[in-house]
């Protein structure tokens, strides 16, 4: 993967995973048991049912994710796909900044 | 001075409490509607990408999600100058109608029926959905419960989930709908329009036949003269989803007719400091206090303010019983607030024809539904009705579509300023020296409030808050000699 797409700017294939079409999707650090209906109708999760079960920080385990999907050689080509998600924070921990590492950082 | 508080008010979206405040001889001197929460939305909303507004709005209620969903998606598109192809549109509509079907039932059926069905004097136990299905019978309930899953089906079939969907999106929705599903949302219509139109003849039997409640909803108590604003198609017929926003004034003459991305030239708000909530009046007429008339800058955004504000209605069911209710109710505009009630059904039935209109399209499958935007992201207006009043969404973002400022005047702010007149007035009417303020007393001050359906949770968009809604009466020296908590 060597960039990061908005969902609005390009046309999902629903066949195929979210995240191998460069569209930024919360799954992989998302507990189960919604059903997916936002995956079936064709739109990325975003987390909304929290961290798995022994994942302390939703947005790190969604930032692990990301680093292992990504073709990188050096720290500028990093830079360069990281700067194509346009908003982190604000998407890795949608629903759970309040309970992350960072906010406990924050508050120390 | 003496001070009543209801706290917390029930059968309402959100949180509030009403405040009585009396005079030395025990009679009314002042009331107000308490908001006693904060939620931020429009700040934390900063920074964010455009494109997800749709799905973060929608989370500030759980009660009408789709309607932010869908000012957000309309605002979006304003955001990046795009125009979804005509399917997409229809789409939203669909699912925006199916939404305001099950949405405007609630409120009938569990909201403000209690007050009708059951009574407005009768025992609190049994003013709720399940004196409701007492009254009516179980086969009713059925019905009516029936018709609430029907229809949040349907919007799920379109937006993948009834509470909080995701179809609507910055050009357009996310997916088409196959043949199999437009089938379903066929058959999902033809029985709303079955249960709407028996829901029109339940109220007709139970409130319009009874003489004490007619004289009710017609009493002065509950009646203001303001200006209604409701969305109009381009025949001036009530429209949900898309158009211009029509405002009426209080003798039913057009005063103005704008586009969304106009709204600031009419609507201002006045601060009070006594509440979180702002008060939205028409700029051009001046905020002149909580007053009626038209000097007053005042107006409503209701079902009711949706039918004055237009010309007709544009499905034919829903066309006959506006004409039945102008008649009845002795021309337009209907100034009654308790009125609300029965135009909030006539809005029902038109919803649920909409919904077969669309639903039976022959373009409704159609599978182009997406236009990818080109145009850099500038600034940006969406309007909706949101099944309790005109919902509006503003957003400016910096090039790369990223949120530098969030606006939202919401369904039910409109009608602040008229709420607090609605209940001060009903509670003028109803508290005298000497006469003891009986739970009936309190439930009859807020059915003054209920009328509007108000959603406080989403008024309340601008940080967090606790649930309660809670009448305190205190007396001349502002001793609480009483309080009324609803749980």
């Amino acid at each position: 993967m060597k960039e990061f797409k908005r969902p609005h700017l390009v046309e999902a294939d629903p066949e195929i995973c979210f995240l191998a079409q460069g569209i930024l999707c919360c799954g992989p650090a998302t507990r189960a048991g919604c059903g997916l209906p936002c995956i079936n109708a064709n739109m990325p999760c975003r987390g909304c049912y929290g961290p798995p079960a022994g994942v302390e920080d939703q947005g790190a385990k969604l930032l692990s994710a990301i680093a292992a999907i990504i073709d990188v050689e050096t720290p500028e080509d990093v830079q360069r796909i990281m700067d194509t998600i346009v908003d982190p924070v604000g998407t890795y921990y949608r629903f759970s900044l309040a309970d992350s590492i960072l906010c406990e950082l924050k508050s120390r | 001075m003496k001070k009543i508080s209801i706290d917390p008010i029930t059968r309402l979206e959100g949180h509030g409490r009403i405040d009585l405040f009396l005079n030395g001889d025990g009679e009314l001197e002042n009331a107000y509607m308490v908001i006693p929460e904060l939620r931020g939305f429009e700040k934390f909303c900063e920074g964010r990408p455009v494109e997800e507004m749709p799905r973060i709005t929608q989370r500030i209620c759980g009660v009408c999600p789709i309607a932010h969903h869908m000012a957000a998606a309309k605002t979006g598109d304003a955001v990046y100058h795009v125009d979804p192809p005509p399917t997409a549109k229809k789409l939203r509509e669909l699912m925006n109608s199916a939404f305001f079907v099950a949405d405007h039932a609630i409120h009938f059926y569990a909201l403000a029926g209690p007050d009708f069905v059951v009574g407005p004097g009768a025992p609190k136990a049994e003013r709720n959905i399940l004196g409701v299905i007492k009254k009516v019978g179980v086969d009713v309930g059925g019905q009516v419960m029936r018709l609430l899953k029907d229809n949040h089906d349907a919007a799920a079939i379109i937006g993948g989930r009834y509470i909080h969907s995701v179809n609507a999106l910055v050009g357009g929705v996310s997916k088409p709908i196959t043949e199999e599903e437009r089938d379903k949302l066929v058959e999902i219509a033809k029985r709303s329009v079955e249960t709407a139109k028996f829901s029109i003849q339940i109220f007709g039997d139970i409130v319009l036949k009874n003489q004490a409640y007619l004289d009710l909803v017609l009493s002065d108590a509950y009646t203001h003269k303001t200006y209604y604003m409701g969305l109009v198609d381009k025949n001036n017929y009530v429209n949900f989803y898309d158009g211009l926003v029509r405002v009426v004034d209080p003798e039913g003459n057009e005063f103005v007719k704008y586009a969304p991305n106009e709204y600031l030239d009419v609507v201002a708000e006045h601060i009070e400091p006594w509440t979180y909530l702002k008060f939205p009046y028409l700029k051009k007429v001046g905020w002149k206090g909580f007053v009626d008339g038209i000097e007053s800058g005042v107006y409503r955004a209701t079902p009711l303010s949706r039918l004055n504000a237009a010309d007709g209605m544009a499905t034919p069911l829903a066309q006959a019983e506006y004409l039945r209710f102008y008649d009845t109710l002795g021309g337009k505009p209907v100034h009654q607030t308790l009125a609300t009630h029965w135009a909030r059904l006539i809005e029902l039935l038109y919803a649920a024809e909409r919904s077969l209109e669309l639903a039976e399209d022959p373009k409704i499958t159609d599978t182009e539904v997406r236009t990818i935007p080109t145009e850099i992201p500038t600034e940006g207006v969406g309007i909706v009705e949101a099944p309790r009043g005109t919902l509006t969404h503003h957003y400016a973002t910096d090039e790369r579509g990223l949120l530098t400022k969030v606006n939202l005047i919401v369904g039910t702010t409109n009608n602040y300023a008229a709420i607090d007149m609605s209940i001060k007035k009903a509670a003028q009417g109803l508290i005298k020296a000497g006469v003891e303020i009986s739970d009936a007393v309190l439930n009859q001050i807020e059915m003054a409030f209920r009328a509007y359906d108000p959603c406080f949770g989403c008024a309340t968009h601008t940080l967090p808050g606790r649930q309660s809604f809670l009448v305190r009466v205190f007396n001349h020296d502002m001793e609480l000699v009483q309080e009324a908590l609803r749980e």
